[in-house]
């Protein structure tokens, strides 16, 4: 390690490399991660950054399995860890994103620290393909509050659908969470070729589109769509906030059932987690590889889940838990 | 849309867009001009509740040249595309890096950072508007020229230039950062160069110690505004006292605020206590050492006995004054005897010095503000509430008592009303108070995010219907303030605009001129 490197270092505990995580050397050899070529793991010292790591380790080990494009990596992957958390340790994180070069580094901080850490990618013309909130309701909000508030929430602001995760973290949730809402906001709708871009979505959800979009969208308008789980896609606009003006079109089930045959045979090989930062974690790689099987050219998409099933509703009782989420390239 | 871009200007066709694009292309080189949606995304997220894609960019242009900038203003012209100028980008809560409208280009001045000049005997500063203020900092300390930098709490990543033109404040002496700027210089829409006060004549060396020049001063009128971009701004620095001694006065009540601010006015008008004092409620302290979720769940504000408990577990007061001596020690001393009387007059003040208070995080982050020393630490704020939502509403009060308790009050009242909790504090000025409020609030929450903007938008109604005018909003509100000011002010901001700037193509809607 160089002194510039070791001066970089000081005042971050470092895993070194992915070895530190059981990711074995070339796990991402297969990854297809477009430019960069370099893959790293930024922990900002929240209270689950162990199990986002978690969910990153599964997703490197399941990509290590060959499930891409090879795109050939140099290197090992990075792991650094803030000991004091970005608003004390700011000068090493500004130094660290001018200083790695061609790098797909995957962050996870606290919300103060995400407003810094934006800027500070601005400041490096760092690229920034996706931002993503994570919330969790507290266990009085559940019971006290609105019943119409998820209890995992989601909103992510991401450049293209080629790096979306709502599908993949909407297909690890569905089956152990009580309800949820994933919102993906796309800067441009262009996905990645040879990615899946017709309207499949994820096994257990209902898709619609919203009306007039597609007729729009030669006209330049905004295309959107709902996967909806347990409520109508009128229920789940509600839920979100959202005025769509016109009603939803079902996508037809010879579409769905295509895609969702191909996304079935995949997601099932992949593995699960019953832990909520975990499956962020995992979802997140898995769209930094860019290896979303479900990419919808869109401009907003939305996953809606609320579980008939009353025995889970009493399974999240814990405090609220709010994360950020970033992909960013050097 | 499907097409290359991921947003246009307003009324300006694709085809259009691409000539214009390569026409910037031919002038900053392709790696300056970006459009890809990747290179666009960290100008856009902003804190404020309403969709990010309405604020959305269609280019952002990075440009490190007086002649560049000129240029550029020309293809404006030619092509009538709007820029949107930032400097750092740092208006964190006021609209961030990204544009006012959708569509319109970033022209980020972030790589034109040149210190050129910084006058010890003087104490003047001369910089391009990139320049940070840890850029600078750094520059003063490598040379030990024994300057002391004011700054507001993005400090180290903010800059001097779009800060002190958006008339942001600071905590030391010389933290009004207006009142020390002295002598800009701007290039209008239609190419000009224009040099401000002294600067406007050749071999003037006065440019940045006088700051009125001769005839109408122009200075003001670049400030919240669009009507130029800056591309060098002059503005003072504090000579490194030889003694400095902070403090932190701990009140436990809310209405205690009539007694501060009737103490302090005196101190600050006559010099005693020469910072920008802050009064600062115990929610806008405690998120340095506490956390939300570990003294109230579920929704709605957090109730008065949870605050209350807050303070007693984390050496709070619900009101924290911190304020700072600066000369030398027989000055300190004897003006830490006139604070400390005045203040010790009715016994409820606990007055603690660096000595009893130095280690509490908030003292210590505080501490650094008020002597120009950089520290990001205030941005806990944001991990209050959480889900990134945060506006600051901002309102002027008088510097009387009586005032700053009826604000706090009615603006505790409308955050309680939409759920939000009051993150407020006093910035003391000379016969004012800047009442900053950060309205913090979880974007991930769709009720917050509805309650976050109906709250905001009955602030600022009901404080200007009683005249209560905002000294500052985010790029969402712009309008909405413009018009508390009355008609007559729209107009002559329209006349300036429209002979300054007949194209509109510099930062339209900035503070609601078009």
């Amino acid at each position: 390690m160089d002194v510039n490197r070791r001066n970089l270092m000081k005042g971050v505990l470092t895993g070194g490399t992915l070895l530190a995580l059981g990711v074995p050397p070339g796990a991402f050899a297969s990854a297809p991660v477009g430019r960069a070529e370099r893959f790293g793991l930024l922990l900002g010292n929240t209270s689950v950054d162990a199990a986002f790591a978690a969910g990153f380790r599964t997703a490197a080990q399941y990509a290590a399995r060959g499930s891409g494009v090879a795109v050939s990596m140099e290197g090992s992957p990075e792991v650094i860890k803030l000991k004091g958390g970005l608003l004390n340790d700011y000068k090493i994180v500004a130094r660290l994103l001018e200083k790695s070069l061609n790098t797909r580094w995957v962050a996870i901080m606290d919300d103060g620290s995400a407003a810094i850490f934006t800027e500070l990618v601005r400041n490096a013309s760092g690229k920034l393909i996706s931002l993503g909130s994570h919330a969790s309701a507290d266990g009085a909000s559940i019971q006290w509050g609105s019943p119409d508030i998820s209890q995992l929430r989601h909103v992510w602001v991401t450049a293209s659908p080629a790096h979306s995760a709502g599908s993949i973290l909407a297909s690890h949730l569905v089956a152990n969470e009580n309800s949820f809402s994933i919102v993906e906001n796309f800067l441009s709708t262009q996905a990645s070729a040879g990615s899946t871009t017709a309207n499949g979505s994820v096994p257990g959800f209902l898709s619609y589109r919203l009306e007039g979009s597609d007729a729009g969208h030669d006209r330049g308008q905004d295309l959107i769509h709902l996967h909806c789980s347990g409520l109508s896609p009128s229920s789940g606009c509600e839920l979100l906030g959202w005025n769509a003006a016109g009603g939803w079109t079902p996508v037809s089930q010879r579409e769905f059932t295509q895609e969702a045959a191909a996304f079935i045979a995949q997601v099932n090989g992949q593995p699960r987690s019953g832990d909520w930062a975990e499956s962020v974690g995992y979802a997140v790689t898995v769209a930094a590889l860019g290896t979303e099987a479900i990419q919808e050219s869109c401009y907003s998409r939305a996953f809606l889940h609320r579980s008939a099933t009353l025995e889970k509703r009493s399974r999240r009782t814990g405090a609220a838990e709010q994360f950020t989420s970033f992909i960013i390239d050097t | 849309m499907a097409g290359k871009y991921i947003a246009l200007p307003k009324g300006v066709p694709e085809r259009t867009f691409d000539a214009a694009i390569k026409a910037f292309r031919r002038v900053l080189g392709e790696a300056s001009v970006l459009t890809s949606a990747e290179q666009l995304a960290p100008y856009i997220k902003t804190m404020m509740p309403v969709p990010d894609s309405e604020h959305a960019p269609s280019a952002a242009l990075i440009a490190t040249t007086v002649e560049q900038i000129q240029k550029i203003v020309g293809i404006c012209n030619q092509y009538k595309v709007p820029v949107w100028t930032i400097s750092t980008g740092k208006n964190l809560g006021y609209g961030g890096a990204a544009p006012a409208e959708r569509g319109q280009i970033v022209l980020d001045l972030k790589r034109m950072n040149r210190i050129l000049e910084v006058d010890k005997d003087l104490a003047y500063a001369l910089v391009e508007p990139g320049v940070t203020y840890q850029q600078l900092h750094d520059y003063i300390a490598e040379r030990k020229l024994g300057l002391w930098l004011s700054f507001p709490a993005p400090s180290a990543i903010a800059g001097p230039v779009g800060n002190t033109l958006d008339r942001g404040v600071g905590y030391t002496p010389y933290g009004e950062h207006f009142m020390f700027a002295c002598g800009m210089e701007v290039v209008l829409a239609n190419g000009d160069v224009l040099r401000t006060g002294m600067g406007s004549m050749p071999n003037s060396n006065t440019w940045q110690v006088f700051k009125w020049g001769y005839g109408p001063y122009l200075d003001g009128i670049f400030t919240q505004s669009n009507y130029g971009i800056v591309t060098k701004f002059g503005f003072w620095l504090m000579p490194a006292p030889p003694v400095y001694k902070p403090f932190v006065i701990q009140y436990q009540n809310e209405e205690d605020i009539v007694e501060i601010v009737e103490t302090i006015r005196p101190l600050r008008i006559n010099g005693v206590i020469p910072n920008a004092v802050v009064i600062a409620h115990a929610l806008y302290e405690a998120p340095t050492k506490a956390r939300r979720s570990d003294y109230v769940t579920g929704p709605g504000s957090i109730p008065d006995a949870a605050v209350r408990k807050i303070t007693k577990d984390h050496n709070l007061g619900i009101w924290n004054v911190y304020a700072a001596l600066y000369g030398t020690q027989e000055q300190v001393d004897v003006n830490w005897k006139i604070v400390t009387q005045a203040f010790g007059k009715s016994g409820k003040a606990e007055i603690l010095t660096e000595k009893e208070a130095g280690s509490d995080p908030a003292f210590e982050y505080r501490a650094k503000l008020m002597r120009g020393e950089l520290t990001l630490k205030e941005f806990s704020l944001y991990n209050w509430r959480g889900g990134g939502g945060s506006m600051w509403f901002a309102p002027v009060s008088q510097a009387r008592g009586s005032e700053t308790l009826k604000q706090m009050s009615l603006t505790k009242q409308i955050l309680g009303k939409h759920g939000l909790d009051y993150s407020g504090e006093f910035i003391v000025g000379m016969r004012d108070m800047h009442h900053i409020v950060d309205v913090l609030y979880d974007k991930t929450n769709p009720e917050q995010v509805k309650a976050a903007y109906q709250c905001f938008d009955e602030l600022l109604t009901t404080f200007s219907a009683l005249g209560y005018g905002t000294y500052r909003v985010n790029t969402a509100f712009m309008d909405k303030v413009a018009e508390t000011y009355g008609p007559i002010q729209r107009k002559v901001n329209k006349i300036l605009k429209d002979a300054l700037d007949p194209n509109g193509i510099l930062a339209p809607g900035k503070s609601g001129i078009r």
